[in-house]
């Protein structure tokens, strides 16, 4: 939400014109000048009510321009997904060899193309799905979800992103009751897992597991990597933030998982932290509430719907 | 297999991979460009299936779901929606009664599985 102060070079001349007023007034009654009493109180209203009227102006044009700029990148996203839909698809089958052979050089060529199109639309689509969740209009459905049967799916999908680079990755769930919207939670540990995977070199290991404490799940993500410095451990969870420049096309990372993550973990209440010692690999941390923690909704289960809104 | 499915796409160039890719799986495929048009060659020629775009002009997705579902020769074909819309939208799709949603960018190898899949189709 937006502090007090937001906008005050708008009000800040009307409220001026307020503190004059006030002056003025004082002045007059110290000195008992009833006349200046009254026009200091006329112009101290005067002021108090252009700055009011200023101030809510300024609110609405920023609500406005909040928008269009939500509306504009969802527009724009969409709109560059539909031909990149076909790119995509026409290069996935011209390197699968389904056409014809190609000659290497061309096969080469035609896969850096595909793999090209591909981080576009996986760019595209953390756009989307980050423009929704911080615009709030990605309602999540909130519902009891069991969090061990959860972790095995999400270890079943990332098994072989892990195994193709060379990482042994170990799930150890515990029975948990979570109180989640299961498609995002996933989506959330799917990046976190990926991302482990991704900055541990061929050899090491990533174990995740879910653990109780208190009211609360924790899911820690732990990998044997070259770490993360201290001065980078916030960070990290902005937007388009990479530990230097190269990362993102050596690693073929988006730069928007991790801040996509953060939402994920607010929209359920929960937080999301990393801890590290450079060098010596780096932790994630993800917690939802338990489901035991959250009073249920009195019409049931199957209409227990949450819609929150991240700032 | 020997079973034909219709693509209802507003896009030639989507419309081209889709049926190029289900072509090479075996299927049939007959293609509109409009919910119109779709909604036509639906009951004119009865396919197994339909694939159905979900942002069109005019007739979008949903209204020509709704039109086939309401029609008793169409009623009984099976509608599976592909989508570039994110996977929350997605859901709320799914509970119109399609027997599938799948996302685009679709990756074409896979499409034929996945559509067999949605229409529960075992062979």
């Amino acid at each position: 939400m937006s502090k007090w102060w937001a906008n005050w070079r708008i009000w800040g001349p009307g409220a001026a014109v307020a503190a004059a007023g006030l002056a003025i007034a004082g002045l007059g009654c110290w000195r008992g000048l009833w006349p200046e009493v009254g026009l200091g109180g006329l112009v101290a209203g005067l002021g108090i009510a252009v700055a009011v009227q200023c101030r809510q102006r300024a609110e609405a044009a920023d609500r406005e321009v909040a928008r269009l700029k939500d509306e504009f990148l969802a527009a724009v996203s969409h709109e560059l997904k539909t031909p990149l839909a076909s790119i995509y698809g026409a290069l996935k089958l011209l390197t699968s060899g389904q056409l014809g052979e190609l000659s290497q050089q061309g096969r080469r060529m035609a896969t850096v193309a595909f793999e090209s199109s591909e981080r576009l639309v996986a760019l595209i689509n953390d756009m989307l799905d980050l423009q929704r969740l911080g615009a709030g209009k990605s309602p999540i459905t909130l519902e009891a979800c069991d969090g061990a049967a959860l972790l095995e799916e999400v270890g079943a999908h990332m098994g072989p992103v892990a195994e193709r680079g060379g990482v042994a990755l170990s799930i150890a769930p515990a029975p948990a009751m979570l109180w989640a919207d299961r498609d995002r939670l996933a989506q959330a540990l799917r990046h976190l897992i990926g991302n482990a995977v991704k900055f541990t070199p061929a050899g090491g290991r990533v174990d995740v597991r879910l653990e109780l404490e208190g009211a609360e799940a924790v899911f820690r993500v732990a990998d044997t990597g070259r770490g993360i410095p201290a001065s980078s451990l916030e960070t990290i969870f902005d937007r388009f933030h990479q530990l230097d420049g190269s990362d993102a096309r050596s690693q073929g990372g988006t730069g928007l998982g991790l801040a996509l993550c953060r939402g994920i973990a607010r929209l359920h209440g929960g937080r999301i932290w990393a801890e590290s010692a450079p060098g010596a690999g780096a932790t994630f941390y993800l917690t939802v509430p338990l489901a035991s923690g959250v009073t249920p909704m009195p019409t049931g289960r199957g209409d227990a719907k949450i819609d929150r809104e991240v700032s | 297999m020997g079973r034909t499915i219709l693509i209802i796409d507003d896009e030639d160039m989507i419309r081209e991979v889709a049926q190029l890719s289900l072509e090479l799986a075996g299927y049939a495929v007959i293609a509109a460009g409009s919910g119109a048009e779709g909604l036509a060659m639906a009951a004119a020629q009865k396919p197994d299936g339909i694939l159905l775009d979900v942002m069109m002009p005019e007739m979008d997705g949903p209204a020509t779901f709704r039109a086939l579902s309401a029609d008793a020769a169409t009623r009984d074909i099976p509608v599976v929606f592909l989508t570039a819309k994110v996977q929350s939208d997605r859901r709320e799709l799914e509970t119109l009664g399609v027997a599938g949603v799948l996302a685009k960018p679709f990756d074409p190898l896979a499409l034929p599985a996945e559509l067999a899949g949605a229409m529960g189709w075992r062979d």
